[in-house]
């Protein structure tokens, strides 16, 4: 039960004039009430603090778990897997260069290729002095800095809820590009009734050039809050100078070449709003998703947003959307690198020989896929690794190699699939 | 302060401040040395209560750290095999052991638990479609 400090403390106003306390009384009465306010405080802080480390060691206790039930799941889908004689990348843990240190096969550390155990990729090898964020720096004082040339724009002029009259209770929009844990950009639009339209917004994000120097940019992170509740509608750009955050900008798909048009396993892979079919390439229910694409001078993004979940309460209905940690970066990539990521046949099996090796690549058209990708298979044959079969393997390692396109995109591989027999 | 247990003596402790309450003061003379004692008193009182708080916050902000992660630097290439996933000090885990291995209690972030859950969903997606 929350507790209204207000009506607990003691000690009362006073309002004395030109002397004190003349009473020994009133003196007496003003002390014991400071005595038990400063009694209640101390006491009042030592049980929030307990409150606190009781809540967070629940809250630890069922995460660490919940964390373990994800890995039981990934073990069991894992599994299934094998059943059709399918292996497929489940865990970064399987990036496996360091075995092949000292062989013929060994990968050097400029040419690895990089991964980000975030967003589940693999792409070229980056430079990091050449790689920064367009809309924020890291001081090593103040942490995280948003520049002051930062703008950003909502428009709710759409169907739905959002805008029409609706309560809005958000927080600083600049939260959506921090990534402090205690810092959303979280925007509850309270309504008496729903709308079949959900709550929809477009988010407007100037980069702002003044702070980043160059407008070439290749990278967008998206976080979406909350994480698998909110539809992601469509990601555009604008190269206009000076963009005025609207309409009048002119606006251009990130997918702007339609890749995977109409693969419906490509949704969440391609930045969404591309597509021939509006609407068909929706991330519904988005997770955390980072687009690599072809270098491209950026001046302003436009993102939609669609909640179509609400929660209820008190008789109204609580739309909530947002981000955390959007970031519009340049990530300066080497035009080719490698990787050796291991591949291990389920207990009681083994790998005569792989039919089969299907990278998942969707920043690249598929004619373009063998220009990007390649592979060895190798096989550790008595202790030598080597590209001849032996005949039955536990393991094979597949060397990845990719390159970059003429146009500067840096391929990203979102999975690896071998199948065998 | 431990993080998987909590220590009821620290939790039963009840806590009394400096400042005094001295009912005679008008009975004797009144000194100056005495009226500072108790503004000093009230002011360590204060200042102990306020250090306490700003402790409580940074607390919060620590332990969300280990749930939600920390901020990266973005100021090159952020190096992302750091900060998804955080060892507590001196605290071990044994799940499903019998007690002769241990491993350090290590908390996902939510940003490695909903990759993960994104890998799975899209994996299961492909085992759906037969592909």
């Amino acid at each position: 039960m929350a507790i209204n400090m207000a009506d607990i403390l003691n000690t009362k106003k006073r309002d004395y004039q030109y002397n004190g306390p003349v009473e020994s009384s009133d003196y007496n009465e003003r002390v014991e009430e400071n005595y038990k306010d400063l009694v209640y405080l101390y006491n009042k802080s030592n049980i929030i603090d307990n409150k606190l480390s009781q809540a967070f060691e629940r809250v630890i206790k069922d995460h660490k778990f919940l964390s373990s039930a994800v890995e039981d799941l990934t073990n069991r889908v894992s599994a299934l897997e094998a059943t059709s004689n399918t292996i497929s990348l489940h865990s970064f843990s399987q990036i496996d260069y360091s075995t092949l240190v000292g062989s013929s096969f060994a990968v050097s550390g400029t040419e690895l290729l990089s991964f980000d155990p975030i967003y589940n990729t693999i792409s070229l090898p980056k430079v990091s002095s050449g790689s920064f964020s367009k809309l924020k720096f890291t001081s090593p004082t103040a942490g995280q800095v948003v520049p002051e040339f930062f703008k950003a724009k909502i428009d709710t002029n759409f169907a739905g809820v959002d805008g029409n009259g609706a309560v809005i209770d958000t927080t600083p929009i600049y939260n959506a590009i921090l990534d402090a844990p205690d810092k959303v950009w979280k925007r509850n639009v309270i309504v008496e009734s729903t709308s079949m339209a959900g709550a929809q917004m477009m988010l407007y994000v100037k980069i702002p050039a003044e702070a980043a120097g160059s407008l070439k940019t290749n990278m967008i992170k998206i976080n979406p809050y909350p994480a698998f509740g909110v539809d992601l509608v469509s990601i555009e750009y604008s190269s206009k100078q000076n963009p005025a955050l609207a309409d009048s900008d002119g606006w251009t798909p990130l997918n702007k070449k339609a890749y995977y048009d109409g693969t419906t396993e490509a949704i969440g892979k391609v930045p969404p709003g591309g597509w021939s079919t509006t609407g068909a390439d929706t991330i519904r229910n988005c997770p955390p998703v980072a687009f690599t694409f072809p270098d491209t001078d950026i001046t302003a993004i436009r993102i939609k947003f669609i909640q179509r979940n609400y929660f209820t309460e008190l008789g109204k209905a609580i739309y909530t959307y947002g981000l955390s940690d959007l970031d519009i970066r340049y990530e300066k990539f080497l035009s080719t690198g490698r990787t050796i990521i291991k591949f291990t046949a389920p207990d009681g099996d083994v790998i005569e020989n792989v039919t089969n090796v299907t990278p998942k690549i969707y920043n690249v058209p598929s004619s373009l896929i063998s220009s990007a990708f390649s592979y060895r298979i190798i096989y550790n044959d008595s202790g030598t690794y080597t590209l001849s079969n032996p005949g039955a393997s536990n393991s094979v390692w597949i060397e990845v190699t990719l390159n970059m396109l003429d146009d500067k995109t840096a391929p990203v591989l979102t999975d690896l699939i071998i199948n065998y027999e | 302060m431990a993080t998987t247990y909590n220590n009821p003596k620290i939790t039963q402790r009840i806590r009394e401040p400096l400042f005094q309450v001295n009912r005679v003061r008008f009975r004797g003379s009144r000194e100056s040395q005495c009226e500072n004692l108790e503004t000093n008193f009230l002011q360590l009182d204060l200042t102990r209560i306020l250090n306490e708080l700003e402790s409580i916050d940074i607390d919060i902000l620590n332990k969300l750290s280990y749930l939600i992660g920390e901020p990266a630097d973005v100021t090159n290439a952020v190096n992302l095999n750091d900060g998804l996933t955080y060892s507590i000090d001196d605290v071990n885990i044994f799940i499903d052991k019998d007690g002769s291995v241990e491993e350090a209690l290590e908390i996902d972030v939510m940003n490695k638990i909903s990759s993960k859950l994104s890998r799975l969903l899209n994996k299961i997606q492909r085992l759906e479609n037969g592909n």
